[in-house]
């Protein structure tokens, strides 16, 4: 089944994106296809480039990296990242921002939408 | 529909709102601080056992487990899934998340 | 594109606004998501339907009045439906009167069906 995400927490403060990452996970090791994960609100800072959290401490950004190596698409709401500063400079890759109609495809294209 | 609550019923309407729109055949997850619902003793055990009357309620055993809760503790027929019976549950359901 | 081949999708708006962005937000969404010819629809439910309340005046807050944008949602952006549910409405002393817009308030049964005819929705 396609599976599209949206994430609308940041990272740290609320457990969502981890809940989201382990079911992402749990996900494609059961055969289902993640059509993208939509980073919105505050979620656009899962995508900042410069987080550093403690070294004994799960990295949120590289673990979500570690997704889009597997061919995870990420994607950053460009309007939401400029007014938080996660923008060009800032984000993981310059690639993964987009605009809102790229969560709507997710909607068309995913036979699932669920929102952390 | 899968109604996913991630928020305390103590702390959000999030539980009683997806209660109030949980339609037959449909089913709950307990998610986050949402499986505080499921705790045995507490406010909200009737309303959940009033629930799964007609409606199966399910809990994420990852979050039951950090928060120090035992299946001992968790309210007869609310069953304990992992993260793969969660993708199965919104296999089987359109999710709407309560938060 | 014909009516079977739009994709239905809710906005389920159940946050009150000004105290977080999660209103702001969804409203950015709304108005872009109607450009692209789908079946967009936006619910106002729980504390959701303080959105609508008519006479929000902004001016001390700094902030942009966003309920100045339900108005011209469905002429202007191309919304389907504006729906609030009738009960919430009423838990908050709430009436028809006190809106902003011309909207459907509808029961929570009612809503409950539409619901379950989507194919994504969207929780703010």
């Amino acid at each position: 089944m396609k599976l599209g995400i949206l994430i609308k927490e940041g990272p740290y403060m609320h457990q969502a994106m981890d809940t989201a990452y382990n079911f992402i996970l749990a996900a494609m090791e059961s055969g289902h296809e993640i059509t993208g994960i939509f980073f919105y609100n505050d979620g656009v800072y899962n995508r900042c480039a410069t987080l550093e959290p403690p070294r004994d401490e799960r990295n949120i950004m590289k673990l979500l990296t570690e997704l889009e190596l597997k061919g995870v698409r990420l994607i950053v709401c460009v309007a939401a990242g400029k007014r938080r500063g996660i923008v060009n400079q800032t984000v993981c890759k310059v690639e993964e921002i987009s605009g809102l109609g790229q969560l709507l495809e997710l909607c068309i294209t995913s036979d699932r939408t669920i929102t952390f | 529909m899968l109604h996913i609550v991630k928020k305390s019923p103590y702390e959000s309407s999030a539980f009683s709102d997806a209660i109030n729109y949980m339609e037959q055949n449909d089913i709950m997850l307990l998610t986050e601080d949402g499986i505080y619902a499921a705790k045995k003793g507490g406010k909200f055990e009737g309303a959940l056992k009033s629930l799964m009357q007609k409606n199966a309620v399910f809990c994420l055993i990852a979050d039951v487990k950090a928060r120090g809760i035992q299946e001992s503790e968790i309210i007869e027929n609310v069953k304990v899934i992992d993260y793969k019976g969660f993708v199965e549950k919104v296999v089987e359901h359109n999710p709407m998340t309560w938060s | 594109m014909s009516e079977q081949e739009k994709t239905k999708v809710m906005f389920v708006c159940r946050t009150a606004p000004y105290g977080t962005i999660y209103e702001q937000e969804a409203i950015e969404a709304m108005v872009m998501f109607g450009a692209y010819e789908q079946d967009i629809s936006v619910t106002f439910t729980g504390d959701g339907v303080f959105s609508l309340k008519k006479g929000q005046d902004t001016s001390l807050l700094g902030k942009k009045n966003f309920s100045m944008t339900y108005p011209i949602l469905i002429d202007d952006f191309e919304i389907s439906h504006i729906y609030v549910e009738k009960e919430s409405l009423e838990e908050r002393g709430l009436t028809e009167d006190d809106l902003a817009t011309e909207v459907e308030i509808i029961d929570r049964n009612s809503l409950k069906q539409k619901m379950g005819e989507m194919k994504a929705l969207l929780p703010f």
